[in-house]
């Protein structure tokens, strides 16, 4: 499923800069994907894109969010629960000039 | 273990018994960032424990308790004090504070004026009077 972020933000935008998706938003920004601008899903704190998250399967053993987050509220989102498989071939269609290794245990956090 | 910014977690301190609940999170979380073991997991405990009273500050009752509750956790690993720093005092005021959190969200009037802030205090003359000895 993708990752969400809760209420509990605190707006420190740690988790930002290290979305390999740039699926990560500030409260109030739109958010841009395919050339098309989008209203932002939240005007109160940080945000992720579900159509952009890819819970950093195919880029790196956990999400990246989360792991810089010192208040934990990155969080699994239960309202977009995707496979693996379906997260992987999202990362592809989001880099499509880039090489993705296959999976594995450091690409996702499905095969730890 | 990468060498710690003690002057840093002293002005983190310095922040949240100045009631600078945020900044106290943004001092605290760079030091956070690049340490690992029990250390970081009492900073975290920490961080947790000041953004529950920012959110509290900031209306968010169902925020602040849900970072207590965590802060909490992580904390009561330690004991009563870890690295010099009491901890027993700051978990019975968010023990209170968690008590008025409940309240807000039921909706009842609760005598906030009449809880203290928060303070973190050091043991005087502790032998570890710095948090993180090598």
């Amino acid at each position: 499923m993708a990752t969400m972020i809760t209420e509990e933000c605190i707006n420190c935008g740690a988790c930002e800069p290290e979305c390999p998706n740039t699926a990560i938003y500030a409260g109030g920004v739109n958010w841009e994907m395919n050339g098309a601008s989008n209203p932002a899903l939240s005007n109160e704190f940080y945000y992720i894109v579900p159509e952009k998250c890819t819970e950093c399967v195919g880029h790196f053993d956990q999400e990246q969010c989360a792991a810089v987050c010192p208040v934990d509220c990155c969080v699994p989102d239960p309202n977009h629960v995707e496979t693996e498989e379906e997260l992987y071939a999202r990362a592809k269609a989001l880099h499509p000039g880039k090489e993705f290794a296959e999976l594995s245990a450091a690409t996702s956090h499905f095969q730890k | 273990m990468k060498t710690v910014d003690i002057a840093a977690f002293f002005r983190g301190v310095a922040e949240f018994n100045a009631g600078k609940y945020f900044e106290c999170h943004d001092t605290l979380e760079e030091i956070w960032m690049g340490i690992s073991g029990e250390e970081r997991r009492f900073l975290q405990g920490l961080i947790q424990v000041s953004v529950g009273f920012y959110h509290i500050g900031n209306g968010n009752p169902s925020g602040a308790l849900s970072q207590w509750g965590k802060g909490r956790e992580k904390l009561a690993g330690f004991g009563d004090e870890f690295g010099g720093v009491k901890l027993a005092p700051l978990l019975e005021a968010v023990k209170r504070w968690s008590a008025v959190a409940v309240g807000q969200l039921s909706g009842a009037r609760a005598p906030v004026e009449k809880i203290e802030s928060p303070k973190l205090d050091f043991i005087h003359n502790s032998h570890r009077r710095e948090p993180w000895q090598q």
